[in-house]
């Protein structure tokens, strides 16, 4: 479907009308990563007045050194438990709403929306700090739970299980992201298919491994291809609760990336690693494009 | 189909433990923040005074103040009111137009600019924070409303276009080809005809636009010298190397929620779609 016509006239228009964003893209956009292609391969350190090309140095210290690699690791380990948890979880609860749909009245599972919905309406950050403060020693309420079954307190976001409780805090305040696209799928799915599954002589448990998820699919697809991007380069969290510490077991890409250009000012190798910080992402957006490519062909 | 008692109480029980994960990590939050400021249990109990004095001193100041300390988070809204409302007015701005042409016209090239949107909203912001943060210098916006409020832009310009061409595509395009037979032009059309229809997506994506630079937490923390705090950077700033203010913070945290309630409130069938960038309807 076209504006009928298309003169010459209303395609200048159109021409005027991307332009504008366009060119805010360009000084936004495609200028900075062009200057962070340029930076990653300098040494620039406003405190020293270092400002030297230092060929592939700073990538050395991403690829060749076990503190690089551990970045990197700990981005996929965070990506990988955090999406597959809260979409787990995200999708038992959609599954148990549709249910409770059935079985009561619909203020019932009005009612269940808005209790899973609400960790997301908590400003991130908010998260953050309300979950940090559980885990203080001596204030919060993990602690006094410890405490009251007898068992010994600790600080827990300065022990090694920090990172796990980040990823706890994150699979609790994203669970609601994949709840509702997962909710929303499964309402839109034709009733026909599970009815005649039903009359076939299907199980409940049958009928949504063979029928219920397989139509889900695209949904699925979505919600795990957004979700993850989004956790790769999740920071508020991280940030907030422990900094990237104790030491570095928490330190994903973002966070080596943050620290390493706005606590240590090392723009040269911060650039190094907000570039290597883009490859996976580039990576997952480029397939997706080619298969979508591919389909309309 | 029937369904057995055994089945209804299953999934009330499984309903419980769902409230228990979602809601129970609230709960000794927002008893903290009932408390008297500078008080807080030691155990798992109720606190001794419950008050909304905290409430009070969070928005008003006053009341429970350190030497030189404000507490008052009412300077910070404001700041997250001005950066997110430059934001919006940039973010539409930029994108109506471009939404416009996604949704009217076909062409190669216009496939190669959705694609691009997507590769934008897909970089990780951390990626482009030190060359956002150099050129801010330069242009001395480091600590401005407006030059946060162009960044926050930059993170919402892909949904913005999505959402909105999403709009335009429900609005037939036989009311442009009525106004160009009557001699309208494009752009005449298109604020005369298309936009008044389509104010109702405009707010929707207005909404989301300010929503997403309330609650930006990274940019805020790179670009601000105090200057332009806004309510995520104050809540976490509650707690610092010097102090820790427990119930304002905790105070701050469920105030910040209103907007988000009233979001999810009056808007929240079109949250799927925003959450999915315009792929799921």
């Amino acid at each position: 479907m076209t504006v009928a016509g298309m003169g010459t006239q209303n395609r200048i228009v159109a021409g005027i009308l991307l332009a504008l964003p366009a060119a805010y893209l360009v000084a936004f956009y495609a200028y900075p990563i062009a200057q962070l292609a340029y930076l990653s391969f300098r040494d620039v350190e406003p405190a020293y007045g270092t400002n030297d090309f230092v060929g592939l140095a700073n990538f050395r210290e991403i690829f060749a050194m076990p503190g690089g690699w551990g970045h990197i690791l700990r981005s996929f380990l965070y990506t990988g438990i955090c999406v597959s948890a809260s979409f787990a979880l995200g999708l038992a609860f959609a599954l148990l709403t549709a249910a409770a749909e059935e079985a009561f009245p619909a203020q019932v599972s009005t009612l269940l929306r808005l209790i899973v919905v609400t960790p997301m309406i908590f400003i991130p950050a908010a998260a953050g700090v309300m979950w940090s403060f559980a885990y203080t020693e001596h204030y919060g309420w993990v602690n006094h739970l410890l405490a009251l079954l007898g068992l010994p307190t600790y600080p827990w976001l300065v022990s090694g299980a920090a990172f796990y409780l980040v990823m706890l805090t994150d699979i609790w305040g994203w669970t609601p992201f994949m709840y509702l696209i997962l909710l929303a799928g499964l309402q839109s799915l034709p009733r026909e298919p599970l009815e005649a599954a039903r009359v076939d002589g299907a199980g409940t448990w049958q009928s949504f491994w063979q029928v219920v998820l397989p139509m889900l699919r695209p949904v699925i697809l979505i919600a795990l291809t957004i979700k993850t991007l989004d956790t790769y380069r999740a920071f508020d969290y991280l940030w907030i609760m422990t900094q990237g510490g104790p030491g570095t077991s928490s330190t994903t890409l973002t966070i080596a990336t943050y620290k390493t250009a706005f606590m240590e000012l090392r723009l040269g190798q911060a650039s190094a690693y907000g570039l290597a910080t883009m490859i996976f992402p580039l990576a997952v957006v480029n397939l997706f494009l080619l298969l979508q490519q591919r389909r309309a062909a | 189909m029937a369904r057995s008692l055994g089945w209804r109480l299953l999934l009330l029980a499984l309903m419980g433990l769902v409230s228990l994960w979602s809601l129970f990590p609230f709960l000794w939050y927002f008893l903290v923040s009932l408390a008297l400021p500078g008080s807080i249990p030691r155990s798992l109990s109720l606190p001794s005074t419950l008050s909304l004095r905290t409430y009070a001193a969070v928005l008003l100041g006053g009341g429970y103040l350190e030497a030189g300390t404000n507490l008052s988070i009412l300077p910070n809204i404001v700041n997250s009111l001005k950066v997110a409302g430059l934001a919006v007015g940039l973010s539409l701005g930029l994108s109506v137009g471009a939404a416009y042409v996604f949704s009217r016209f076909r062409a190669s090239g216009l496939r190669l600019g959705f694609n691009a949107l997507l590769v934008v909203r897909m970089t990780p912001g951390v990626s482009l924070a030190v060359p956002i943060f150099l050129m801010m210098t330069r242009y001395r916006l480091v600590n401005t409303h407006i030059g946060l409020a162009l960044v926050h832009t930059l993170l919402a310009l892909p949904l913005a276009v999505w959402l909105m061409k999403g709009f335009f595509d429900t609005i037939p395009v036989e009311l442009e080809e009525a106004a160009a037979i009557d001699g309208a032009t494009l752009l005449l059309a298109l604020r005369k005809v298309i936009l008044p229809l389509a104010a109702p997506g405009l707010a929707v994506t207005a909404c989301f636009v300010f929503l997403g630079s309330y609650i930006e937490y990274m940019f805020a923390l790179i670009l601000s010298r105090g200057a332009i705090n806004t309510l995520p950077l104050a809540i976490a700033g509650y707690k610092s190397e010097h102090h820790v203010f427990y119930n304002e913070m905790a105070a701050a945290s469920f105030l910040s929620m209103i907007p988000l309630m009233l979001f999810f409130y009056l808007l929240g069938r079109y949250m799927v779609s925003g959450l999915s960038f315009g792929a799921l309807k």
